[in-house]
């Protein structure tokens, strides 16, 4: 089923310019009026001395509103997408998200506990962040002291651990003040990229890169990861050592793109799929793919968060609505 | 073969997606006609991009007596630069706009959310088109930045009890803007002062003096009266049902005018966080309240008819109220609406203590406050459900 590389390279070259094509094209629309002269003057104008024809509000909409929306929709939708992949391979479960551990539950707890208090915007970031990595150390360190299984144990665990932070989630929605505090948990909950800025653009790239590397690296050996665990052991794999790498960066993947966007839950779930669907299921192939599908798709559908009206839609709201039908339309479609 | 199908996938995939995008960029291209033309129902609305350009423009030369800005102090100490001209004022929220309709309700850019038609009818059908922007703070509609640059007012003022973070936020919403971000801080208690600051800050001194007196008028009898008075113990109830229903707790931010009117006898642990806080049927019987206040005529229903509510105080004397609600409750939402809510409640409760004229009242506050001028038909069905007004 699998393309065979040579195949699949002009693929790839070919989504990645499509991925271009989407941002500029993203960086051209918005409910503020840029005019395409005025958006590459702005641009060109912070590597070329150029007389400046346009706003100093122009070139706010543009520099510090569009453009790190669109690289940090670009991100977090290629991390989650990677992270999903890296997920559904190593549990060999197709169903598997990246919060299979918990890691999405984690963040949602720091999130809320963080707008309870009353912090402010970073702080409910670097909460949501650590609270994720706890959840999931807390349910790699339960699975450890269970025999058996491993897989199995793994998934059990998250799902344990998981509930606690859900619960704990679920009391600071009652004990919140549904004026101002609930609603803002709740869009949290929901994924918007409308608070992303130029300074979450400026360190988020840090751990999603340091989680995206290692699973670059190890992808052939993801690979054999989804064979039996007996028979990648007979190839020469440190199966434990592999999993636990490629879990931790996808757990790393996973909450450094919640915490900025808060949960958007279906992007990592189906975006592997329409991947697979396209390339086959060689990862080493099947991983960048699902990178680059999943930044466009997130990128688009931010698109028409911030331009289908005036207040801004909630993600997760949109990328079921948009993503669902067509991703039936695709196991459809394969039938024929 | 296969490869081709691929290939067909992903170019279909593409297709649909800027076909969705490009549907909704023309769709928005349409919205941007009855947005732009909205604010040409108020004549000064449309003024306000011209003033402001000519305003910048005049900046430097000395053509003019006034200058075109001056610095204004908000109530969190931020010196902000501001028109000294304001004709299109952008409000943080919906509580912010009702705390400026009285002043301004012509100058207004936009609303956080649409009104609903019921509530036109009171405000004025020439506020139907306003575009929404959506909440600063509150969520599930958050302010699109891009919009409001585009709608360029000439100010942002946000107003309430300030946020842990305001100071951070409004700078750099300004920053990011370029348009001047004022905060407003107004309490229950003090939107006296918050009407003087906003009247100085839109050049209408007298005007916010008016409201700020009537205001202020109403808060002294009320506090002369309670010294002596004593305050009579009431509930609030909505949801109700035959086990419970959900109440304001006494101390929350809901509950500050209850609180002020009588005793709210909703006392739970933690009340502070809790906006309505499930309370059992017998937990009610035992506080047993004289007064019960409801959210609506459905619910007013349900108490009065159901068998097991039938033995509350309240219920055997017929002190079960449910508050007017056009275009806002006079009680539940915690902003400038309350202070008709506290001559309602002095009515109710204490119908001995005050003399007010319960209707020459409210169609004074319609006034002052909507600008609505109420006719008979309208108030009859204002106040016409039912407990809506003290018997």
């Amino acid at each position: 089923m699998s393309l065979n590389r040579k195949k699949s390279i002009p693929l790839l070259v070919f989504m990645f310019l499509l991925l271009l094509v989407t941002a500029v094209f993203s960086l051209l629309i918005g409910r503020f009026d840029i005019s395409i002269r005025e958006c590459f003057g702005i641009l060109l104008s912070k590597i070329f001395p150029i007389e400046p024809y346009w706003t100093k509000v122009q070139n706010n909409m543009l520099t510090l509103v569009r453009l790190p929306r669109i690289v940090i929709a670009i991100l977090v939708g290629s991390s989650l997408a990677v992270a999903g992949t890296s997920y559904q391979c190593i549990f060999r479960n197709p169903m598997c998200a990246p919060d299979i551990l918990g890691a999405s539950t984690g963040a949602a707890f720091g999130a809320s506990l963080a707008i309870l208090l009353g912090k402010s915007n970073m702080t409910i970031t670097i909460w949501a962040f650590l609270s994720s990595m706890v959840c999931v150390l807390l349910v790699l360190f339960f699975s450890r002291l269970c025999r058996g299984n491993q897989i199995l144990n793994l998934i059990l665990a998250g799902i344990m651990v998981g509930s606690i932070f859900s619960a704990g989630n679920s009391y600071i929605k009652m004990i919140a003040d549904p004026n101002n505090t609930l609603p803002a948990i709740t869009y949290w909950l929901m994924g918007s990229l409308s608070g992303a800025d130029t300074k979450k653009m400026s360190y988020i790239w840090i751990p999603l890169l340091i989680g995206m590397v290692p699973i670059f690296l190890l992808r052939w050996k993801i690979n054999i990861l989804t064979l039996d665990d007996d028979e990648a052991k007979t190839m020469g794999i440190n199966t434990r050592l592999t999993r636990t790498v490629v879990i931790l960066a996808a757990t790393l993947l996973t909450a450094a793109s919640v915490s900025v966007s808060g949960i958007i839950g279906w992007v990592g779930l189906v975006m592997p799929h329409i991947a697979r669907k396209l390339v086959g299921d060689d990862c080493r192939i099947l991983i960048p793919a699902s990178a680059l599908i999943g930044g466009i798709f997130l990128l688009l559908v931010d698109d028409l968060a911030r331009n289908l009206y005036t207040i801004e839609l909630p993600l997760g709201i949109l990328t079921s609505l948009i993503g669902a039908p067509f991703f039936l339309y695709l196991m459809i479609r394969r039938r024929e | 073969m296969k490869k081709n199908n691929r290939i067909f996938a992903l170019a279909m995939a593409c297709l649909m997606l800027l076909a969705a995008l490009t549907g909704c960029a023309s769709k928005g291209g349409e919205s941007t006609a009855p947005a732009t033309q909205a604010p040409s129902t108020q004549a000064p609305a449309t003024q306000a991009p011209t003033t402001q350009t000519q305003a910048e423009e005049t900046a430097v030369p000395t053509t003019e007596e006034l200058p075109a800005t001056r610095i204004f102090t908000d109530s969190v100490g931020r010196e902000v630069e501001i028109p000294t001209n304001i004709q299109h004022i952008l409000p943080s929220g919906n509580m912010a706009a009702m705390f400026m309709w009285p002043l301004c309700s012509d100058k207004l850019a936009s609303l956080a959310s649409a009104f609903s038609d019921s509530a036109l009818k009171y405000y004025g059908q020439q506020y139907k088109d306003l575009p929404i922007t959506g909440d600063l703070y509150k969520t599930g509609s958050k302010m699109n930045v891009e919009e409001v640059a585009r709608l360029n007012p000439d100010i942002i003022i946000d107003f309430g009890e300030p946020k842990a973070t305001i100071t951070e936020d409004l700078n750099n919403l300004q920053e990011l803007l370029g348009i001047p971000c004022v905060f407003i801080e107004g309490s229950f208690s003090n939107s006296g002062n918050a009407y003087r600051m906003l009247g100085d800050l839109l050049n209408m001194k007298e005007e916010a003096e008016t409201v700020a007196a009537y205001i202020e008028g109403i808060l002294a009898q009320t506090d002369k009266a309670f010294e002596t008075l004593q305050k009579k113990t009431l509930a609030t109830a909505s949801k109700t049902d035959g086990a419970g229903a959900g109440c304001i707790a006494r101390g929350t931010y809901f509950d500050e005018i209850w609180s002020y009117m009588g005793i709210n006898v909703v006392e739970v642990p933690d009340g502070k966080m809790y906006g309505s806080t499930t309370v059992s049927l017998e937990q009610l019987q035992t506080w047993d309240p004289e007064y019960l206040f409801l959210s609506t005529a459905e619910e007013y229903d349900i108490v009065m008819k159901d068998p097991a509510w039938s033995e509350l105080k309240a219920v055997k004397n017929g002190n079960c109220y449910v508050s007017p609600n056009e275009p806002q409750s006079f009680v539940s939402y915690p902003s400038v609406n309350r202070y008709i809510g506290i001559i309602w409640l002095a009515e109710i409760l204490y119908p001995d203590q005050f003399d007010w004229d319960l209707k020459t009242e409210i169609v004074r506050f319609y006034d002052l406050f909507y600008h609505c001028e109420l006719t008979d038909e309208m108030y009859n069905e204002l106040t016409g459900g039912p407990g809506a007004m003290p018997k």
